[in-house]
């Protein structure tokens, strides 16, 4: 309905001649659903997680869950950040794009100051992007996908190398330690092994050496076996695997069934010691990359706190490189958080607290040193090497046959 | 002061006495009091600035009964249309959020959408009943029926109506659209799962053909019985599933966005087929795995076929988005209805609000003019006013002031006159007696002045008078010394000669006298001593004659001296016998010798053409001489002057004539110098006149002989030729002074 224009006209006559008419304003449209705090309450700072605590992955996903919680329960023991209570809120992607998008909305409505910890390259892939947006930190993500780091990304916050820079030193150990040239590729068909199989490609370019041979299984499945029937054919003196541990576990194990020797290279994503239990005794000998120092090695700082901080949220828990990562992105978190302010005692906004991180210059976490800057986003770039040995992971600086 | 103003002033005062007369006698008698019986200075300011005042007040009395006027017809318009116009617009309003209602519901996603914009369509529904009523009441007020608003009231019910059924439908919708998503949800689980189990038995499957290999554990089986029709089938049957179950999933998946019932009918033919498909292949797998898949596909089939699986969801939601479209339509109509009475509603008030404001804006418009109107009296009176009396006064006042300043500074000549019956009036007049006075005053001592000046003028003439006489007669003595300066050269050169000769004579008897006394003594030089008396004798007798020369040259002399002192001689001369020719010959030689005395150089051919029959003629010999020396010498000046420029073959020559007639004489003097030019021959005989520079000539030598010539009666004509000839021809009668006695 609309007034006529007389009418409109006399109307402003009226309010001219100073007779006051009080309209009441229109009532607006009804408010979107959901209004956005910035996840600092007056006692609390809550964190948002999503990651696959069920399905194949959910080794990953519960070991960066509790890897977080004891960096933020170790915070909260010594009084939180500026006096604040730090609080995790999680959910179950099950290591899947769609579930990871509906989580990734729904903590951001929720109003969490960041999301942490999430599993996985085909979800931070689709995740990260809506937190980005959204202008929420995406922090210590378990991926090393290159399509995360790099310019233009201030929202996102890398601990961890790249996998490029895993494969990298994969490859070095392998031609140069071992003197090895025919490599092959186990990878899951998908956004990760692709990522990974690019990596391999790139750093056997450098080398002018070239695939002898891949294969490919799909995502959430065991089914490696024809894969392993084309590698083998390939007669590949190493085969480095891009995938899951359970995936990978049976490659390696159903390899050894037919009798194929070659050496394994794992990449850190595998899930460490998910695969060295099932791996079980036919592990000895498999490599795998880790971007975390050994999670046993109490002669860091870092890790023997963590040690204790695990301790202390769950007795019955065993020290992993996945729940050392984890512990990780919990801990940067809290420093940068204590040694940002937006006003003096006020504690940050999220700007401020990518302000800080960014302007830190090395954060040290205990003998584990990050470095981010306007332009990197990527804290470590360092590549642990560990090997199974007898049922146990040893870190090693070389390969030996 | 001009003829116009004079008038004025006369008809202003004249109309104040006329209206003075025909007050009634009281009054008359109370303002003659006051004012005097005249409209003066006092009279004139308090009738201009009375009438002001009277205007002003005049005015806002007039503007404050339309301020009154206006503030009625304002009251109205607020107390009555206001209201019934702020009411409609509330209606109008309302009605707008509740039509905006309906489409906020069908457009609502989630439950909480959905209720929200119910619950504001009953806050809204609630606003627009009590605006309803409330323009029912300003209607009823008005003394309209109300029914306008009354109408509208159906209509509402029947919005609300229409929303609540809307709100039912699109929920039943939601609650639809709920179910398809846990479905969708359960879908792609079962189908993950389907697909896991799948693809890892197929591996599993082609591994063990491949390698005899089914666990770990197990030692390779042989190649017959690793390709078994058993083992074949298992594998066949395993691919066949997975393309039926792919095509099955595909087709559920679409299903769910299917919005034409028809096609999602032949969907479902489709999904059937495939299903039954499906069936036929898991027949010929193994056991174990079939009854896995088995108990999967029938989870399947009841995602989409249970009573609330995705098949009936969908075609629920379908049926109810129809069923709220409808409604939408439906309300769409009711709406134009409700729209069209309430802007009817709208438009009546406006029509009546307006009539209203327009009737009080024209008040004001009328105010407006009214003001404008006073305004422009208030000017034109204003300027009246002071045309008639301020500029007027002032006028006058400048004139009685211009006039006095003027007298002040002396000028008594400007005369102060101001019609008019006033104090300006009585001031003028007596400034006008002072000036008269003044005038007269003035004149008084204006004739004594003359008087002393005339009479001083008077001395000064008898002055100049005394000098010019004096000047005169040393002018005339100048002439007469310049002539006696001429002579002087030539009477010098006359003495000489007898000089001469008597010294010569003086000389020669001293000789004879020295001889004469040889003699005497002792012979002369022959020696013998003896006298010769013979020779004494002829000694005495030479000695004789030369003391009788002596004495004739010491005569002549003398002549020379009286000649000379008769001629400057101060007194009248005598009038006696003049020989003309003697007179001019002389005269002649004396001009000659004059100048020869003092030029050397000069030199003329003195021609002599003389009448020996010429005679005399009785004058005055002493002025002629002076009138023949004068003309001589500048006869002789003339050739000079003309030998000065010209060449050898130039021959000086001054012709000297005389003629005797019966009764006259004529003397000619003609010279061929330089002659002289009109203008300068017609003015020769003028006292001063001169050509020659500076010291030569007085200018009075020829204005006197013209004179001395008329005096004897005779005249002087004059003849020249520029660069040629001069020629006086000088005609003296012979007994002028004979007949006219002697003059005094």
């Amino acid at each position: 309905m609309t007034l006529r224009a007389s009418g409109r006209a006399l109307l402003a006559v009226a309010s001219a001649a100073a007779f006051a008419i009080v309209v009441p304003a229109q009532r607006g449209a009804a408010q979107e659903a959901g209004a956005v705090g910035n996840g600092v309450f007056p006692d609390s700072i809550v964190f948002g997680q999503s990651a696959a605590l069920s399905g194949n992955a959910r080794e990953l996903g519960n070991n960066m869950r509790l890897g977080v919680l004891a960096a933020f329960e170790e915070a909260n023991r010594e009084g939180g950040v500026h006096g604040r209570e730090l609080k995790l809120k999680v959910l179950d992607d099950r290591y899947e794009g769609e579930a990871a998008v509906a989580n990734t909305r729904e903590l951001i409505q929720h109003g969490v100051f960041g999301l942490i910890g999430a599993v996985g390259t085909p979800t931070s892939m689709v995740a990260a992007p809506i937190a980005s947006n959204a202008r929420v930190p995406y922090i210590g993500a378990f991926t090393g996908a290159e399509l995360l780091r790099g310019r233009d990304q201030r929202y996102i916050v890398n601990l961890r190398a790249s996998y490029y820079q895993e494969t990298e030193e994969m490859v070095e150990r392998l031609t140069t330690d071992l003197g090895i040239r025919r490599i092959s590729i186990l990878y899951q068909d998908d956004s990760y092994g692709r990522a990974g199989l690019t990596g391999v490609q790139r750093a056997l370019d450098r080398r002018n050496m070239g695939l002898v041979g891949e294969g490919t299984y799909i995502r959430n499945t065991l089914a490696v076996k024809r894969a392993l029937l084309e590698i083998r054919s390939q007669d590949p003196e190493a085969v480095i695997i891009i995938g899951a541990y359970g995936a990978a576990a049976d490659f390696i194990k159903w390899a050894g069934k037919i009798g194929m020797r070659a050496k394994f290279v794992n990449i850190s994503f595998v899930g460490s010691n998910a695969l060295l239990n099932a791996l079980g005794r036919s592990g000895d000998g498999v490599v795998v990359t880790q971007v975390v120092p050994f999670p046993r090695d109490t002669s860091r700082p870092a890790v023997a706190r963590y040690q204790a901080a695990l301790r202390e949220l769950d007795t019955s828990a065993e020290p992993g490189f996945v729940s050392l990562e984890g512990y990780l992105a919990g801990r940067l978190v809290v420093e940068v958080l204590r040694t940002s302010t937006d006003t003096a005692g006020d504690p940050p906004g999220r700007e401020a607290f990518l302000r800080t991180l960014h302007e830190a210059g090395p954060i040290d976490l205990g003998g584990f040193v990050v470095e981010y800057g306007a332009e990197d986003n990527q804290g470590s770039d360092n590549v642990f090497l560990t090997v199974i040995q007898q049922g146990r992971f040893v870190a090693v600086s070389r390969l030996s046959r | 002061m001009t003829s116009p103003d004079k008038t004025l002033d006369h008809r202003m005062h004249s109309t104040f006495e006329w209206i003075l007369e025909r007050l009634p006698s009281r009054m008359g008698e109370l303002v003659r009091e006051a004012t005097g019986g005249r409209f003066g200075i006092g009279s004139q300011i308090v009738v201009g600035l009375g009438g002001g005042v009277l205007l002003t007040v005049t005015a806002i009395v007039l503007c404050l009964v339309l301020m009154s006027f206006l503030n009625t017809r304002q009251r109205e318009v607020t107390e009555t249309h206001m209201p019934a116009l702020v009411g409609a617009f509330n209606v109008a309003q309302r009605s707008d959020e509740l039509v905006r209602t309906t489409p906020r519901l069908l457009a609502a996603t989630t439950p909480v959408q959905l209720d929200s914009a119910r619950l504001e369509a009953f806050h809204t529904e609630a606003a627009l009943r009590t605006a309803v009523d409330e323009v029912m009441r300003a209607q009823a007020d008005e003394g309209d029926s109300g029914d306008v608003g009354a109408s509208v009231v159906p209509l509402v019910d029947s919005m609300v109506d229409i929303v609540d059924r809307i709100r039912e439908a699109v929920g039943s919708r939601m609650g639809h659209q709920a179910r398809l998503e846990e479905l969708d949800e359960q879908l792609s689980t079962l189908t993950l799962e389907i697909q896991q189990l799948l693809e890892e038995e197929i591996d599993n499957q082609e591994f063990f053909m491949y390698t005899g290999l089914r666990e770990l554990t197990d030692s390779p089986a042989p190649v017959s019985r690793r390709t078994t029709i058993a083992e074949l089938d298992h594998r066949g049957g395993l691919l066949n599933f997975k393309a039926y179950q792919n095509e099955v999933t595909a087709l559920i998946a679409q299903a769910m966005t299917q919005s034409d019932p028809e096609v999602l009918r032949t969907n479902r033919e489709r999904i059937e087929t495939a299903l039954s498909k499906g069936d036929g292949a898991l027949e010929k797998m193994r056991p174990r795995v079939r009854a896995d898949l088995e108990s999967r596909v029938a989870e399947l089939e009841d995602v989409y076929k249970a009573p609330d699986g995705v098949f009936e969801s969908r075609r629920g939601e379908l049926a109810e988005a129809a069923r709220a479209e409808a409604l939408a339509a439906r309300n769409r109509q009711t709406t134009a209805e409700l729209v069209e009475r309430v802007e009817g509603l709208v438009g009546g008030a406006e029509e009546s609000a307006q009539e209203a404001a327009q009737r009080s804006s024209a008040l004001v418009q009328m105010g407006v003019w009214f003001l404008l109107a006073v305004t422009a009296i208030t000017i034109a009176m204003a300027y009246v006013a002071w045309k008639f009396f301020g500029e007027r006064m002032l006028v006058r006042m400048g004139a009685l002031s211009r006039a006095t300043r003027r007298m002040s500074k002396g000028d008594l000549d400007v005369q102060v006159q101001l019609e008019g019956n006033d104090e300006l009036t009585d001031m003028a007049g007596a400034l006008e007696v002072f000036r008269r006075h003044a005038v007269e005053v003035q004149r008084l001592n204006l004739v004594e002045k003359l008087a002393a000046e005339v009479q001083e003028k008077n001395s000064e003439l008898e002055d100049t008078l005394e000098n010019l006489r004096r000047t005169q007669q040393q002018v005339v003595n100048q002439e007469k010394l310049a002539s006696l300066g001429a002579l002087t050269a030539g009477i010098a050169h006359e003495i000489r000669n007898p000089l001469n000769f008597v010294n010569n004579f003086a000389a020669l008897s001293s000789e004879l006298i020295e001889e004469l006394r040889e003699e005497l003594d002792g012979g002369n030089g022959d020696g013998d001593g003896e006298m010769d008396r013979e020779f004494i004798d002829e000694l005495l007798d030479d000695l004789n004659t030369n003391v009788v020369k002596v004495n004739e040259h010491g005569m002549r002399a003398n002549r020379i001296v009286e000649g000379m002192l008769a001629h400057s001689r101060d007194e009248a001369g005598e009038v006696e016998s003049v020989d003309i020719n003697v007179m001019v010959q002389e005269y002649a030689k004396l001009a000659y010798h004059g100048i020869r005395g003092t030029d050397s150089a000069f030199n003329v051919d003195m021609v002599y053409e003389l009448d020996p029959g010429a005679g005399g003629l009785e004058g005055i010999a002493r002025d002629l001489s002076r009138v023949f020396l004068n003309m001589v010498t500048n006869a002789c000046h003339a050739t000079n002057a003309r030998r000065q420029d010209a060449d050898a073959t130039y021959l000086p020559a001054v012709t000297l004539k005389t003629e005797g007639r019966d009764h006259n004489v004529c003397v000619t003097i003609r010279d061929n110098g330089t002659g002289m030019p009109e203008d300068v021959v017609s003015r020769i005989f003028d006292p001063f006149f001169t050509t020659k520079s500076g010291t030569e000539g007085t200018g009075l030598g020829l204005s006197i002989s013209h004179e001395i010539i008329q005096e004897h009666g005779g005249k002087i004509e004059v003849e020249t030729e520029p660069g040629e000839f001069t020629e006086f021809r000088i005609t003296l009668p012979r007994k002028h002074y004979a007949t006219a006695a002697v003059p005094s």
